[in-house]
């Protein structure tokens, strides 16, 4: 007989991210640095350097065309980060997990919990981005502030991912594959570096299979002042990921940690 | 718990046409803290408990005594859901732990057997973040900490990274998380497993004054030692079963009696020893090199009149019961 699955309630999940926000508090300094110095690099480089070389595109700079891309490029790996080495530390090396859950907490709060986290880091780092990319007058469009709260629903389907990885990992080499095989190929095929169409055909149709490709044309259109209706279809895509991946992950940490 | 209740009535009434006395236990269970019948867990194939019924009282102490691999850890993990229930009924507080873990587990205290603590944070920190999970409120948690830092001596570690702490102060400050919600039942596996003398005694100091206090504690251990001093009653389990029950003290000495020789006899002398005591009728038993020797109280046996190698005269313990009981030592695995 295994004990069913129930859905988390906010309320306990939160004092799971309260956890994990009271330990990043105490070093902050140092993790919001690294997130502000990061993409000004990220705009020097690919941006004034590489960009000096590439011609005009679709009547824009090469640095406004990855500009939006940016603002969530490192908030993901972020997210990503958290969810894998962190979470595994958290369950693996540290047993926080198997502490929290003999609290009124259960397992499904904890690891609503620990989505909730990753997705609030990449919210935060996106945040830090954007006044980044504002620093370097990249934004056109008041309508580019969207594309934060869009950073926190990618950022649950991101952190969701990273956990179902986690649930799967013995050791902390594992979750190279996961980087190799998953993170790299839908980070640099969503088309944050160059529009997709520049890909042979098979390759777009893969493009269109990572979950950043939808933020990345939605980032696009809304920094260019455009607010449409065909943006509801990849949000709606985009939650619905979120929903399964979500459930994937409480099954599989269920299975790992509750025998 | 209506539903538990309703039923215990129901019984009563059956039994009370047989037997008042029936009809009295039957009352008391309704009040009992934990409460298991016929629990069985299985692990794919394996069944590591294999069908155990006890059930602890308010305000006693429990051990569950028993090699590695008994089933002891995972009887303690059902208790506090951390296990889901095989078959067999579990309720801890009247309540069903696999339709209550919530509300039972707001009442337990816990302490498991890894040192779970949060390295990401610091000595007191770890108890307010703890305290968070039960929805304690701040001013209050922080009360409570710095009482139970105060109670557990570490008052002096509160900014303190764990990885700094001595295996001893570990142990005691899972001790002091564990009584944050004030629990009506503490949990404990194998409390002072790899903790040196010295810091087990102070470990047994505290668990004795929260017994006072009228915890009810429900433990597991492999030191004998442990449940003698701590446990009002053990449950002596092997290979997922529980092979005997009662008070320790008066288990040993209704079985094994009062007084132990372990003798090791002189070289040529080795069969000799065993039909010597076999033909008095001395109950005793050979592990290794040595043999076990229970005499009875008043009896003839004068054991250093045998040629021997090595005697010791010691006080019957657990162990020695436990040795009878399996033929094996407690420290070995029942695997």
């Amino acid at each position: 007989m295994k004990a069913g699955i129930v859905f988390p309630s906010l309320r306990f999940a939160m004092r799971v991210w309260e956890r994990n926000f009271r330990v990043f508090i105490k070093y902050w300094p140092g993790a919001v640095l690294a997130y502000f110095i990061d993409p000004v690099f990220y705009l020097l480089i690919f941006g004034v350097g590489l960009g000096g070389y590439l011609n005009q595109m679709q009547n824009e700079s090469y640095l406004e065309f990855i500009a939006p891309g940016i603002v969530f490029g490192s908030a993901m790996l972020t997210v990503c980060m958290e969810c894998t080495y962190g979470s595994f530390t958290r369950m693996e090396i540290q047993k926080t997990f198997q502490a929290i859950i003999t609290t009124p907490l259960n397992l499904e709060e904890v690891i609503a919990g620990e989505i909730l986290w990753g997705a609030s880091k990449g919210f935060l780092v996106s945040a830090i981005v954007m006044l980044v990319v504002l620093g370097f007058g990249l934004l056109h469009s008041a309508l580019a502030v969207l594309i934060i709260p869009l950073v926190l629903l990618e950022g649950l389907l991101m952190a969701a991912i990273s956990l179902i990885v986690t649930s799967y990992a013995s050791t902390y080499e594992y979750v190279n594959y996961f980087y190799a095989l998953f993170y790299a190929p839908a980070f640099y095929l969503s088309g944050i570096f160059f529009p997709l169409e520049r890909f042979p055909v098979w390759l777009q149709y893969v493009a269109y299979l990572s979950p950043m490709t939808p933020l990345v044309l939605i980032a696009r259109a809304l920094n260019k002042g455009v607010l449409a209706w065909w943006m509801l279809g990849p949000v709606a895509w985009l939650l619905v990921l979120t929903f399964f991946a979500s459930a994937l992950a409480i099954y599989r940490m269920k299975r790992r940690l509750v025998k | 718990m209506l539903l538990h209740h309703r039923r215990s009535v129901v019984e009563c009434r059956r039994h009370r046409q047989n037997s008042t006395f029936t009809a009295r236990i039957v009352i008391l269970n309704i009040a009992m803290i934990v409460s298991a019948e016929n629990l069985v867990k299985k692990f794919d194939a394996l069944e590591v408990v294999r069908g155990i019924s006890f059930s602890v009282a308010p305000g006693e102490c429990f051990g569950f005594l028993g090699p590695n691999g008994a089933g002891k850890t995972t009887i303690i993990r059902m208790i506090h859901g951390g296990s889901p229930v095989g078959s067999g009924s579990l309720t801890v507080f009247g309540l069903d732990i696999t339709s209550h873990a919530r509300q039972i587990k707001a009442r337990l205290g816990v302490v498991p057997q890894d040192n779970n603590l949060d390295d990401d944070l610091s000595v007191l920190e770890n108890l307010l973040v703890y305290a968070r999970y039960f929805g304690i409120a701040k001013d209050q948690a922080l009360s409570r900490s710095l009482a139970l830092l105060n109670f557990v001596q570490l008052e002096s570690k509160n900014d303190n990274r764990i990885p700094t702490l001595s295996g001893g102060m570990k142990r005691r400050l899972i001790l002091a998380r564990g009584l944050l919600n004030q629990p009506e039942l503490l949990i404990l596996d194998e409390p002072s497993t790899g903790l040196d003398p010295q810091a087990r005694r102070l470990l047994w100091q505290k668990l004795r004054s929260l017994k006072s206090q009228g915890t009810t504690m429900i433990l597991t251990t492999h030191y004998m030692e442990e449940a003698e001093q701590l446990c009002d009653r053990v449950a002596i389990m092997d290979a997922g079963k529980i092979i005997l029950q009662g008070n320790p003290i008066d288990l040993v000495r209704e079985r094994v009696g009062t007084e132990c020789y372990e003798m090791e006899p002189a070289a040529n002398l080795d069969g000799d020893l065993g039909s010597r005591l076999r033909a008095q009728s001395v109950p005793f038993h050979k592990f290794g090199e040595t043999y076990y020797i229970f005499p009875a109280p008043g009896a003839e046996w004068k054991p250093s009149e045998f040629p021997h190698r090595r005697l010791l005269h010691r006080r019957a313990t657990l162990e020695d019961l436990f040795l009878q009981l399996t033929g094996k030592g407690l420290t070995e695995s029942s695997e």
